[in-house]
This record gives C-alpha cells, sequence and structure tokens, in this order.
C-alpha cells in the first residue's frame, strides 16, 4: 500500500476502526438520570452481588457474626434493618452515622469483616480463592524485580476483600428469633437466620461501665450440616467515638481465622490473621481513608505471607482497580466470580 | 456530521429542554460516536469509555439549563467528555503512574494477534503518533469534527491544530505504508 495521500489514510481509518458496539442505550441513560434527579434513596439488598450470592452460606452466616456482636448493644450503636414478618422477629433499623468510612458505615464495616471471612473459609462448596492460595508462591518484594507470579499470588488473596469492600455498600435483611436454639456445641437464646441453610445461634453478653461499653458474643454458625464455632467482642468508648471489634472463626482445634478492626475519627482499619494447624500462615492489614479533593476511597494494604511482606495501594475507577506496587501500577480487572486479571 | 443532522440535533436538544425526553433517544444517537471516539482517543478502553460517555450524558442533562437553545451542543458534550476522562487519569500522589500507564498501554506489542483489525490499526496508529497527534486524527477522522471545533474543544490555536494534524498524516502516510503487507 504505497503512495498513500490524506484520503486513503482517512479511507483506511474509517473502513477499518469499526464503529463500536455501544451497549450504554438512552434508556438507560433517562432512566439513570431520573433516579439521580428524584434522589430517593433506596436499599440495595445485599443478595444482589453476584459474589455474594456465590458464597452465600458462609458469608451470609460470617455476616451477622459481626452484626450481632455490634448490634447486641442495641440503642447505643446503629443497629440493622430486618425487614422479616415472622411474628417472632425482631426488628432492628439502620441509622446512619457521621463517619462513613466504609460505605454503609458500621453496618458496612460488619458485613465487609465478616464477608470477608468467606475467602477463609474451609469448605469445598465455597468459594475457595484465598484459602487455597496459601503457600502456593514464594517470591521477593523487591519492586525492581519482582516476581509477577508471586506477586499475583498475593493479589489474588488479597484483591477479594479488596472487591468486598468497595461493594460492600449497601443494606442486607435476616431475621433475629429468640428462644432456645441447640447446637453442636451448645445451646443458646437467640437465632439469627439468613437462608434456609444457612444460620447463627448464639449467645450474647452486653456490660455497660461508665463510657465504655463492651458486648460478647459467643456461638456457632451453622451451614448445612457443618458448624463452625465463632467468638466475638465489641468494645466502644463512647468519649472518643472509637469501637474496636474482634471476631474469630474456627475452622478446627488449631485453624482459625481472627478479624480485628480499629475505627476511628479519620480512618479505618482492619487485621486479619489466619492460622492453620497452629501456624500462622497470612496476615494481612488493611487502612481505608479519603484522599485528594474529591475524597476518592483508597484502600492501602500491607500482606505479610511466607516471611515476605507487601504493600499496595488500591483505588477503583471505573469498574477497574488500579493497584499501586512500588513504581508499578497494575491494573486489575475482576470477573465478579473471585477471579482477577492482571495488566500490567 | 452533515448539516441535516447537526439540525437534528439542535431539533431534538430544543425539545429536550422543553421537557420532551422523548427526543433523547434521537439525541444520544446522533451524538453518541464523535463522544466515544473523542473518549476512547485518550483511555483506549471500551469499558472506561461507556462508563465516561454515561457520565458525560447525565452531566448534560443534569445541566441542560445552561445548554443554549438553537445551538449545536456537541462541543459542549465533548469538553464535559475529555474533562470526565482526564479525571479519570488526574494525577494525585501515589497514584501517579496511571496516567502513564494508561497512555502507554500499547499492550498490542505483546498480545497484537488477540486483536481485530480495528484494533490492531489503533494500535499502530497510537505507536505512530504522539498523544496529541493521535486524539486530533481520531477526533476529525472518526468523530468527523472540523479542525475549527477540534481547536475549540482541544483550546489550542487552529494553526497549531492544522499543523499538527498535517504532522500526523505525515507519519501514518510513512508508518501504514505496509500496513496490510505486515498485518
Amino acid at each position: 500500500m504505497n503512495k498513500l495521500n490524506d484520503e486513503n489514510i482517512k479511507d483506511i481509518i474509517r473502513s477499518t476502526v469499526e464503529k463500536p458496539d455501544i451497549k450504554l442505550t438512552s434508556r438507560q441513560i433517562i432512566a439513570k438520570y431520573e433516579q439521580q434527579k428524584h434522589s430517593i434513596p433506596t436499599k440495595k439488598s445485599l443478595w444482589s452481588f453476584p459474589s455474594f450470592k456465590m458464597g452465600v452460606g458462609f458469608a451470609a452466616a460470617a455476616l451477622i457474626i459481626g452484626s450481632l456482636v455490634y448490634f447486641a448493644q442495641g440503642q447505643l450503636l446503629p443497629p440493622i434493618t430486618s425487614d422479616s414478618i415472622d411474628s417472632g422477629s425482631t426488628d432492628t433499623s439502620l441509622i446512619d452515622r457521621e463517619m462513613q468510612q466504609i460505605p454503609g458505615g458500621k453496618e458496612g464495616e460488619f458485613v465487609f469483616m465478616s464477608y470477608s471471612a468467606l475467602a477463609y473459609t474451609p469448605s469445598t462448596e465455597l468459594n475457595m480463592t484465598f484459602y487455597k492460595g496459601q503457600g502456593q508462591n514464594h517470591g521477593s518484594d523487591s519492586n525492581d524485580s519482582f516476581d509477577q507470579t508471586t506477586l499475583e499470588g498475593v493479589l489474588d488473596q488479597t484483591m477479594p476483600l479488596i472487591e468486598d469492600f468497595y461493594e460492600l455498600d449497601e443494606g442486607f435483611n435476616y431475621t433475629r428469633n429468640d428462644g432456645v436454639f441447640v447446637g453442636q456445641f451448645g445451646t443458646y437464646t437467640s437465632e439469627y437466620v439468613i437462608d434456609e441453610t444457612t444460620k447463627i445461634i448464639a449467645n450474647v453478653d452486653f456490660e455497660e461501665e461508665g463510657d465504655e461499653t463492651e458486648t460478647e458474643l459467643e456461638g456457632e454458625l451453622v451451614i448445612g450440616l457443618n458448624h463452625y464455632a465463632y467468638e466475638g467482642k465489641t468494645e466502644t468508648d463512647l468519649s472518643d467515638g472509637q469501637t474496636d471489634i474482634e471476631l474469630t472463626i474456627h475452622y478446627n482445634e488449631n485453624s482459625y481465622l481472627e478479624i480485628e478492626s480499629e475505627n476511628s475519627d479519620r480512618k479505618q482499619e482492619f487485621y486479619y490473621h489466619l492460622v492453620e494447624n497452629g501456624a500462622q500462615v497470612f496476615e494481612l492489614k488493611i487502612e481505608t481513608y479519603r484522599h485528594g479533593q474529591h475524597h476518592r476511597q483508597m484502600v492501602e494494604v500491607e500482606v505479610e505471607k511466607d516471611g515476605e511482606e507487601y504493600q499496595f495501594v488500591v483505588e477503583k475507577m471505573m469498574m477497574k482497580y488500579y493497584v499501586t506496587y512500588g513504581r508499578t501500577v497494575i491494573m486489575v480487572t475482576s470477573d465478579g466470580t473471585g477471579k482477577f486479571d492482571y495488566s500490567y | 456530521m452533515t448539516n441535516e443532522e447537526t439540525t437534528r440535533v439542535i431539533e431534538r436538544l430544543n425539545q429536550i429542554k422543553s421537557g420532551d425526553m422523548g427526543a433523547f433517544d434521537e439525541f444520544y444517537q446522533l451524538t453518541k460516536y464523535p463522544i466515544y471516539y473523542s473518549v476512547f482517543a485518550l483511555t483506549k478502553d471500551d469499558l472506561v469509555t461507556e462508563d465516561i460517555l454515561e457520565e458525560t450524558y447525565l452531566k448534560f442533562l443534569n445541566r441542560l439549563d445552561q445548554v443554549k437553545k438553537n445551538k449545536n451542543p456537541l462541543g459542549y458534550l465533548l469538553i464535559i467528555a475529555r474533562n470526565l476522562a482526564l479525571d479519570y487519569f488526574k494525577k494525585e500522589n501515589r497514584v501517579t503512574s496511571i496516567e502513564d500507564y494508561a497512555s502507554e498501554s500499547e499492550i498490542g506489542a505483546v498480545v497484537i494477534e488477540k486483536y481485530d483489525d480495528s484494533e490492531r490499526l489503533l494500535l499502530r496508529m497510537q505507536s505512530l503518533l504522539t498523544k496529541e497527534e493521535y486524539e486530533i486524527v481520531i477526533l476529525y477522522v472518526l468523530s468527523e469534527l472540523t479542525h475549527k471545533e477540534i481547536a475549540k474543544q482541544l483550546n489550542k490555536p487552529l494553526g497549531t491544530i492544522t499543523w499538527l494534524y498535517s504532522n500526523a498524516i505525515k507519519k501514518l502516510k510513512k508508518g501504514l505504508s505496509d500496513y496490510e503487507q505486515v498485518e
């Protein structure tokens, strides 16, 4: 193709570059416009998230652990809404808090913490992305010569948590019943039913002393025929608004997951410790904060795995995650089922 | 965009401004491609481009009272779209390299066989032209804007646009001379 002139060039471009198949329709735009115009806040069910549906069993159960610990404090902190019509149920309702570093406020924090436990649960019926990744890779965290496979192994284990954080921005529903409930490890006074196969049975102990309140929760997650022992604790200092939460989910005698959060005025920090057969195999710290004039939600992650440390900063923009690792930016695309693609 | 199309765009705009949202569909069909191409020239990513396209029209509708009747709103739409695209890559502290990453995402060099003719040509053009030249060529050839409209859109003198376009065409003449044979 020699002796090209201006018109040839234009013709080549116009004839070769196909008209894009734009999926966005005018109806979608109008619908969104109308929605924004009226700005009626609507609650989006957690069940509408594909990843949540997929891991509904353990995730939903774990979800309530945190909720139970937290909301057992009654009027002192905002409770969760239950839209159950069960006459024997206790309805609770969501009240927004001023500080909402995680979307959904305190509810979102618990959702995030509890839901994230899904990634660790050693049940073959559930999403095993995180758990399966343990100990697969070894490598250096040197950004100049990092091992891409190792790094992606770490990201495979980290991104589900990040994705949860960005997605879980709305409420969820469950039914609470009071009575006597017999579990595998004991008898409990409260039952939280998430769906036909998933529930939590627990005893809740609430204490108040001066400006500090403490709630302890002990019980079982019941997923089908499997029972997992769990315990949780919330400490709230009303004088400075600081809330600390701890959750522990026992998979077996020597394997458990601990999740802790510290919540202060400007930031939230989460810690994950996975202990497998008595040894800590994975530790992760996530700090979330708002950044820049547009108050973009940033997530800073520190991971220790197999004796190596990794640090990332993650931001979600236009459906993609951008992971900054040293001087490298990795574009991460989620397929919504717990799998991630990485572009460098 | 032909004169007839421009007239229709203005008519639909006037209807929308009068509250007739039924006119929006045709308005969208007539304007979406120039905007899409202009954003795609910057983002080089179809999913991101669609997101920005949606945001562009939402912003436009929310600012309808600022849009003049009987005037072609395409320039205004293009400016909104471009600003949104630039916001998308805005440098800030720890994410500074995102812009560089996006502008240099000539991933076709590695996995070019994955791309169809359309994408291959665009990638080839990106490798031959500067970012500015590429954007101008896309706006001129695919979005079908005039040099004058592009100058307004990019906030540059008309002479600069025509000079950059001319340079770009020279590079493309040379760079695409073996296009069919190589690909």
